[in-house]
């Protein structure tokens, strides 16, 4: 082909761009798709492990306040069973000391020995009427009376004044002449109709829970830094234990509504539940007690775990994940480039070569590289070239016979054929009357 | 004073009744008042250009050449085949032959009187008033033909580039010579366009010492077309138009 017979038009949306953009679409929409499907995949798996931690946790939790309710009762049921041993001998004490006719002030001198120099830290004892006689707080006339509504604590020992029952032992609880915590048990009297109650300040028992029970290991897991916040509930919703880190936004008293359903779930089905937060991860499990010898959920533990460090992890991922994607678009887009230019550079040779046969300036033989291409290209060069030159070819052929054609007239034979005409007596009369026939035309027209 | 032109080749098939028709339009879309003789008796067909056929025709120069009617009277207007070329002042008129198969032969059988047709050919300039009279011959040199070029004013001879065309060009140029033709131009129709025009153009001119008036190469267009209408009004960009406006031209002057 010669130089400048390139064809003035060129396709405004050509294939090369075509082809670039169809290949940057379809690798952009690959590579975005499979980053977004590692990520996806990613933060599932993440978020699964830290809510089977999260579920361990909670579990462990619940077995341990199982366990430290369960010492704590047992530590308690004993502790009642001494009381009603000291409860007995200061009932026998008692009757020998009225037997020995000894004033109240010398019987109450006695117990109030006992409290200063024991553990024990009350004795009340009545007479038939429920009054506190004998009391080591002599600052605190008593009287028992049945009424629950008026006595919510004191009136459960009032059987023993009737003979209804002859001992009673009661849970330790906050008192609620002073607010503190006392475990009380009491026996009736031994001479006559008596109550004869001790009094234990029960604050160790629940140091000893929360030393062997939830309470510790909440503190500590909580401190270790790995959760955001550990609450152990009642059945009731009311919360027993609770740790939080500073900043997390939550409080003691008040458990949010969404927790609250979650807890309550955990709680009515039995099972573990985990609730996805928008920075954190809820997890409920079920805390069983023994009732009546069946288990019964009494409570749940609700683990609190942070996701902000998973999500910081996540991020971090996208990042390289949309970096590793730019690069390779790169790639890719580099990679289609030079893939567009063989592919439309032959085309446009090809298109080149196409408006030569036209002018008539196409040399096949200038696209004899492009034929030995083996791919699709190269077959349509090799056709190409074959048709072009039967083109050039052709052309040839009919300029050598535009060469041949000469005006080649057989003067004799013109002769002849002319004498045949003009020797008829139609022509020789034509002939003398021709100037006069052109004449008359212009005398008739004029 | 009113031209006649006559439009001869010496054989079939050069494409005269096209040039003709194309040629007399072109004439008319200038303002001139312009007919169209088909005094090919024996093969008529210069009526399809014009968009005519047997049930139009209600005259014919052959019911003139009896002496059933006047030769005005078989004088068509086809003005209207111009479109939007047509022009004020202008008229295209046609005098045609009869297409019938019936008409045809009994013409040949019982001959005519070719001084009445020249009578014809005087009095339809005088009647219509005509600047133009284009004559479309039979091929070949008969009577009529041979009329029409001792009146003519104009004769062109159209040919093909082919040995045959040459010979029978070369008799017609020679009887035309004797007859004093005053203007006589050569018309190359249907080269093949892979030929050099200019180069074949000098050689027919050499040749005869005739001028080439116009030179057409064989057009798709006018294949397609196929004779049913007015190239020049279809198609008046088109070269064969170009050459026909420049033969017009040279006609007229």
């Amino acid at each position: 082909m010669k130089a400048g017979t390139r064809p003035a038009y060129r396709p405004r949306f050509g294939l090369r761009p075509r082809f670039l953009l169809f290949l940057a679409l379809l690798l952009g929409i690959a590579v975005v798709s499979t980053s977004m499907f590692l990520s996806w995949t990613a933060r599932r798996s993440i978020l699964q492990q830290t809510a089977a931690d999260g579920i361990l946790l909670a579990n462990v939790l619940a077995r341990s306040a199982e366990y430290a309710d369960l010492i704590g009762n047992d530590v308690e049921h004993e502790l009642g069973k001494q009381m009603l041993v000291e409860a007995t001998m200061a009932a026998h004490l008692v009757a020998i000391g009225e037997r020995a006719r000894m004033t109240p002030a010398e019987i109450n001198a006695h117990l109030r020995q006992i409290a200063a120099s024991t553990v024990l830290g009350e004795i009340w004892i009545t007479d038939e009427t429920g009054f506190a006689r004998y009391r080591t707080r002599e600052d605190v006339p008593f009287t028992f009376g049945p009424d629950p509504a008026l006595q919510p604590q004191a009136h459960a020992f009032y059987p023993l004044l009737t003979g209804e029952k002859q001992s009673v032992v009661q849970e330790a609880r906050t008192r609620e002449i002073d607010g503190h915590v006392f475990k009380y048990a009491a026996v009736a009297g031994i001479d006559r109709p008596r109550i004869v109650q001790v009094g234990y300040d029960a604050t160790f028992l629940n140091e000893l829970r929360s030393r062997i029970g939830v309470a510790r290991l909440v503190d500590e897991l909580v401190a270790s830094g790995h959760l955001v916040a550990i609450r152990v509930v009642d059945r009731n919703l009311l919360t027993l234990a609770f740790r939080a880190v500073p900043g997390a936004g939550l409080e003691a008293a008040s458990l949010p509504e969404v927790e609250k359903a979650l807890v309550r779930r955990a709680v009515d089905e039995g099972r573990t539940i985990t609730m996805p937060e928008p920075t954190r991860l809820a997890v409920a499990a079920p805390i069983f007690g023994m009732q009546n010898s069946t288990r019964v959920g009494v409570g749940a533990t609700l683990v609190d775990l942070p996701t902000d460090d998973l999500l910081d992890v996540m991020r971090r991922q996208a990042w390289v994940a949309v970096a590793a994607a730019a690069a390779l678009l790169l790639l890719a887009v580099a990679a289609a480039a030079i893939l567009a230019r063989r592919i439309t550079g032959p085309v446009v040779r090809l298109t080149d070569a196409a408006a030569a046969v036209e002018t008539e300036t196409c040399q096949p033989a200038d696209l004899d590289d492009l034929a030995r291409r083996r791919d699709e290209l190269g077959e349509l060069a090799r056709v190409f070239q074959r048709m072009a030159e039967g083109v050039i070819l052709r052309e040839r052929r009919f300029r050598e016979q535009l060469r041949e054609l000469r005006v080649d007239i057989d003067e004799a034979r013109t002769a002849k054929q002319v004498a045949e005409i003009t020797e008829t007596d139609y022509f020789k009369e034509l002939r003398s009357k021709a100037d006069a026939l052109r004449g008359r035309h212009r005398e008739q027209q004029s | 004073m009113a031209k006649i032109v006559s439009i001869h080749s010496f054989r079939g098939g050069t494409g005269k009744s096209n040039l003709t028709a194309n040629l007399a339009a072109t004439l008319a879309s200038r303002g001139q008042r312009v007919a169209v003789i088909d005094t090919d008796i024996q093969s008529p067909g210069i009526h399809a250009l014009f968009g005519l056929d047997e049930d139009r025709i209600k005259r014919a120069l052959n019911d003139y050449l009896r002496g059933t009617c006047r030769i005005e009277e078989t004088a068509l207007d086809v003005s209207d085949q111009l479109g939007a070329q047509r022009a004020a002042g202008g008229a295209l008129f046609l005098v045609p032959s009869s297409i019938r198969a019936g008409e045809i032969t009994r013409i040949l059988r019982e001959g005519y009187d070719v001084g009445r047709l020249n009578d014809g050919f005087s009095e339809l300039v005088r009647q219509l008033r005509l600047d133009h009279l284009v004559i479309d011959t039979h091929p070949g040199l008969n009577e009529e033909t041979l009329l029409s070029m001792t009146i003519s004013d104009v004769l062109l001879l159209v040919l093909r580039p082919d040995r045959q065309d040459f010979q029978g060009t070369a008799v017609a140029v020679d009887v035309a010579r004797k007859l004093e033709v005053p203007s006589m131009y050569l018309v190359v129709n249907k080269a093949p366009a892979a030929y050099d025009a200019a180069a074949l153009r000098q050689q027919v001119e050499s040749a005869y010492k005739v001028p080439v008036a116009a030179y057409m190469e064989q057009s798709d267009e006018m294949l397609q077309l196929g004779s049913a209408s007015l190239f020049c009004v279809r198609y008046p960009e088109h070269g064969y138009t170009r050459e026909v406006e420049a033969l017009a031209t040279r006609v007229s002057a």
